[in-house]
């Protein structure tokens, strides 16, 4: 580890009147915020579901009616633009209830779909409960590596990390297929902790979900453009691979970098303002323009969408400089970095954990990593 | 229960056409009424008629009923309830309702955006037709319609109504508005040019007594439709002037008084109607959900801390408070967390199914 990475990585450890302040102070940007809530953020969203539509709309009528590669390359950039704006900025933060307020019924979090074979009931359940509670907590943050790769040295290894390098790359093609599938733990009935017929009961929105996405990108649209249905398949699948390869490497930057913090169980609840600590430590940001943040779901702002998962994303950008602020007072260090820079810092640790541990175990608390 | 696959996907329909037809015309959707604003009409002081070109899913409504009206207000949507104060006719494709603006004791939130800010040509979301007030099918005895302030809109309707299958011989019609700016006069003249028994438009409360006074022969009549605001229903109740009980029918605006704000801490049980003729008592802290689990419910739950969204649910009817900032619900229907709400007043919950 380089000195200045050195620097960077030691948050100071806080009291537990420290502790209650700064979740104090965070509860209070919180409220401003949910004061100020209004028609514009509601614009916002609206703005964004045309800008979805008709970009799928444009992207799958390039495809269908298109000749040649230009149109092609086209259609296949709007229907990706399409995907990841109804997986991020639409879907994603719907389904954490940031638009509830609105009391719209086609934006309750609780009952929204997005283009994505992850049913929407299994993600609520990973994502807005158990990742999100327990984010960054080495045994019940499931979303760790994603069951899959070896991204702290806490996670017991095996001979399968040895390809994690490989293995990684292959996820990030099948994103959203990890996704649902990491959702239906056939790991845990792999090792005897899930009964098979708990795994099909599980998988039944899946299946369900994933034959509705499937029939229309890979039958319903092919059919439909009769004499270029190849064409019209093959910009499909690569719509949602390109969809796939973004959002695998917004997230994986979102939590995994170097410096972001794991933790041990911390076995009862923790208080608001320990939660809000262990958020901040666990998330890491991506800094780039407003577009780069509306494309990413606001997840660039992955430590704001951490310490309040249930405001309007759209509202992160303006609380950032006001969380740094406060992390500058408190001593916490603000995980920031541009895109290549996490993602290279994220693979680098996925190259340096397929290798088995050195016989000396790490320490435990707080483990920087 | 899980809906089958036909059925999920049908329900996703609306939503996935439905923001491609309002690209084209914002009145067209699927299944959603919806209706265009074509004129707006000052009745009298803070009262205003808005003729509504509904869109083809509009079934027609039945004099003296009601429509639920949507529309965003500041990013919110906010549903109230109106009575169509127009009569039931085929010939036109609108129908009207009429709006009294609310400002005690503080601004109507729908109320207040229909006075200030509709316009015409904006779009309003409508529930369905709704209500009893109405007068039944094949009717034939003696009318007594009575109302105050905005109460008069459905009462109006079956006036309109009755004049347009000339049945008004047997009627009477009693207002009362609390002052003379309130008195809506184009409604007066009208309703005076035509042959009722008797029309009435007085300024000032109503009260059994003084309809006596009025209408000295109200044990004539063999129904009496009454519909206006809180404190004049509350004198008509259990004492209905005269009028024998069976006969009198009623159409409230507004539910009971909003209850007292309760002590911190204070754990008077509130009654929680689950649906299903299931009603459990429990205390109004800490969260409703710890309420309800002492109670022995199980409802659904994640982080238990307002972090997941878990634990949403519908509230029927009812007023929380949010946990986490002191505020109060109003006592409509929506959604709220069950970890980070408590009971201020009786509830009706909808917990769906229960894992
Ligand atoms: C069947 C039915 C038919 C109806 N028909 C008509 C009709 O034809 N015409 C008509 O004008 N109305 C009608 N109403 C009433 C209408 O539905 C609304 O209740 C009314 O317009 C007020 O809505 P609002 O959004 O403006 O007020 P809201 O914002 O809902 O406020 C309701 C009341 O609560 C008060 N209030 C709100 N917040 C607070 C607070 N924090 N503390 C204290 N007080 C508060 C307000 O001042 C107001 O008095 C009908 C209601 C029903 C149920």
């Amino acid at each position: 580890m380089t000195k200045e990475a050195l620097k960077r990585d030691s948050s100071r450890t806080l009291n537990a009147g420290e502790m209650a302040a700064f979740g104090a102070e965070l509860d209070a940007l919180r409220d401003a915020v949910v004061r100020d809530l209004g028609a514009k953020d509601l614009a916002h969203l609206r703005r964004i579901q045309t800008a979805k539509r008709r970009l799928e709309g444009a992207g799958r009528l390039l495809l269908h009616v298109g000749i040649g590669p230009l149109s092609f390359l086209g259609g296949v950039g709007m229907l990706a633009a399409a995907k990841i704006l109804d997986n991020m900025e639409i879907g994603h933060n719907v389904m954490h209830g940031q638009y509830d307020w609105t009391k719209e019924p086609d934006l309750a979090g609780n009952r929204f779909e997005w283009d994505n074979v992850c049913a929407g009931e299994d993600w609520r359940h990973s994502h807005n409960f158990e990742h999100h509670t327990f984010t960054n907590i080495v045994g019940k943050d499931r979303d760790i590596g994603y069951a899959l790769l070896r991204v702290t040295p806490e996670q017991p290894w095996n001979l399968s990390h040895f390809i994690q390098p490989i293995s990684a790359v292959g996820l990030a093609f099948v994103f959203q297929w990890g996704v649902a599938i990491h959702d239906l733990r056939l790991d845990e009935t792999l090792e005897g902790r899930q009964t098979w017929r708990e795994l099909f009961a599980r998988a039944k929105p899946f299946l369900r979900k994933a034959a509705g996405r499937l029939a229309k990108d890979y039958l319903f649209f092919p059919a439909l453009a009769l004499g270029n249905a190849p064409r019209v398949l093959l910009g499909n699948l690569l719509a949602n691979v390109v969809r796939n390869l973004w959002t695998f490497a917004v997230i994986f930057c979102g939590h995994f970098p170097e410096g972001v913090q794991m933790y041990p169980d911390p076995s009862e609840p923790e208080s608001r303002g320990a939660w809000y600590l262990h958020q901040l430590n666990g998330s890491a940001n991506l800094e780039g323009g407003a577009l780069f943040h509306v494309m990413t779901g606001h997840l660039s702002h992955q430590i704001e969408h951490h310490l309040f998962p249930d405001l309007p994303a759209s509202r992160y950008p303006e609380l950032a400089p006001k969380v740094r602020e406060l992390c500058t007072r408190y001593g916490q260090v603000y995980h920031t970095g541009s895109l290549p820079r996490q993602l290279a810092s994220v693979f680098g640790k996925i190259v340096k954990y397929a290798l088995p541990p050195p016989s000396t175990a790490p320490g435990v608390e707080g483990v920087t990593v | 229960m899980s809906p089958s696959p036909v059925s999920y996907r049908l329900a996703a329909l609306p939503a996935l056409v439905d923001p491609w037809l309002q690209e084209v015309n914002r009145l067209w959707s699927v299944t959603e009424v919806r209706a265009r604003i074509v004129s707006i009409r000052e009745e009298a002081e803070d009262f205003r008629t808005f003729v509504l070109a509904p869109n083809r899913h509009w079934p027609g409504h039945r004099a003296g009923q009601f429509v639920p009206v949507a529309a965003v207000v500041d990013g919110v949507r906010t549903e109230r309830c109106y009575s169509i104060s127009s009569a039931p006719t085929h010939a036109r494709r609108t129908f009207e309702i009429s709006v009294r603006r609310v400002r005690e004791p503080r601004d109507g939130v729908l109320s207040t955006y229909l006075h200030t800010q509709a316009r015409v040509g904006d779009v309003l979301r409508l529930g369905r037709p709704a209500g009893d007030f109405v007068v039944p099918e094949g009717f034939a005895g003696k009318l007594l319609l009575v109302s105050g302030g905005s109460g008069i809109t459905p009462v109006l309707s079956i006036a309109r109504d009755l004049a347009a299958r000339r049945r008004l011989r047997d009627v009477v019609f009693v207002h009362a508005a609390r002052s003379e700016a309130a008195v809506p006069q184009a409604i007066r003249q009208e309703l005076e040019a035509l042959p009722f028994a008797g029309v009435h438009f007085l300024v000032g409360p109503l009260s059994p007594g003084r309809l006596a006074e009025i209408v000295p022969d109200r044990h004539m009549y063999s129904r009496v439709y009454l519909c206006g605001p809180a404190p004049m229903m509350e004198r008509f109740v259990g004492d209905v002037g005269g009028i024998p009980a069976g006969v009198l029918v009623t159409e409230r605006f507004h539910g009971g008084p909003v209850p007292p704000r309760r002590g911190e801490g204070e754990v008077t049980p509130v009654k929680v109607d689950l649906g299903r003729g299931r009603v459990v008592a429990v205390a109004t802290t800490p969260s409703l959900l710890e309420a309800l689990e002492a109670a022995g419910e199980r409802p659904r739950y994640g982080c238990r801390q307002g972090i997941c969204n878990s634990c949403r649910c519908e509230k029927r009817s009812g007023i929380v408070e949010d946990l986490r900032n002191g505020k109060r619900s109003g006592p409509y229907a929506e959604e709220i967390r069950l970890c980070t709400s408590r009971a201020v007043s009786d509830l009706e919950l909808n917990l769906g199914d229960v894992r």
